[in-house]
């Protein structure tokens, strides 16, 4: 888990840095422990048995175990996009799919790797893989992303960022 | 959903820290995305109780075979009582 201190004195990652096929640093996650799941139901105030109650999880809903929360799976990837552009980049876009259910006693590693890079504007917008994998195998979020970095010597990327046409038509290509 | 109680033998799982070993990763006890082990009792006595739910008895067989528990009895669960909860279990 990375630290506040840790993300105040990171140093800036550039568009620079960065080739097609690189992996960039994984997040690591666990074991996760019911005490987690529990505590993210309480701080979203998600009800829903199947994350709290194993009982109801196995005997009602035929589950392996209490599940982690879809909206925690949201949470992470983009923190852990954001961490990765902190402090001058920007995580744009993210989107994934809810694949292998996440239970307690697994561990997660989220990943992303990088499929593209393109100028745009003076700044460099990196296509991502992205993923959360469970440490027995399975790929629990497969997805992809774009971030905003910086170019050494270039301009900012501006905050809040917003994208330009320009950056829009270049993404559905 | 089938639940199964298997009744027999794993000597070895006596020894909780071999049965930590073999039961601790999540990937000992789902079976599949379908089958998982949701309870094994180690009694005193050398007997093990396996609890299995899942759609294909025959991936609960290949679970029995993989850690070595030799089974003398499996018998297909009705309803539970947990701490008083009740749940209903099998459709008729």
């Amino acid at each position: 888990m990375t630290s506040d201190s840790e993300l105040r004195d990171k140093p800036q990652l550039y568009f620079d840095d960065l080739a097609v096929g690189d992996d960039l640093p994984a997040l690591v996650i666990g074991p996760l422990t019911p005490s987690h799941l529990f505590r993210w139901s309480a701080a979203i105030e998600n009800w829903h048995r199947i994350h709290y109650d194993q009982s109801f999880a196995i005997y009602h809903e035929g589950l392996p175990n209490i599940l982690a929360q879809g909206s925690w799976k949201q949470s992470i990837l983009p923190r852990y996009l954001k961490d990765l552009c902190l402090p001058d980049g920007w995580a744009w876009k993210v989107g994934f799919q809810h694949r292998a259910m996440i239970v307690p006693g697994d561990t997660v590693t989220v990943w992303a790797r990088v499929t593209g890079k393109r100028e745009v504007d003076g700044l460099g917008l990196v296509s991502l893989d992205v993923g959360m994998r469970l440490h027995y195998g399975p790929e629990s979020c497969p997805g992809t992303a774009t971030i905003v970095l910086p170019i050494r010597g270039g301009r900012s990327v501006p905050y809040p960022f917003e994208p330009t046409a320009d950056m829009q038509v270049e993404e559905t290509d | 959903m089938p639940r199964w109680l298997a009744f027999g033998s794993q000597d070895e799982w006596a020894d909780v820290a071999i049965f930590d070993t073999a039961l601790r990763d999540t990937g000992s006890w789902r079976v599949s995305n379908r089958t998982t082990i949701t309870n094994v009792t180690v009694l005193k006595d050398g007997g093990v109780v396996v609890e299995c739910h899942g759609t294909d008895r025959a991936e609960f067989d290949g679970w029995m075979r993989s850690v070595g528990f030799a089974a003398r009895e499996v018998a297909e669960i009705r309803h539970v009582a947990r701490a008083g909860e009740i749940w209903a279990i099998a459709k008729s």
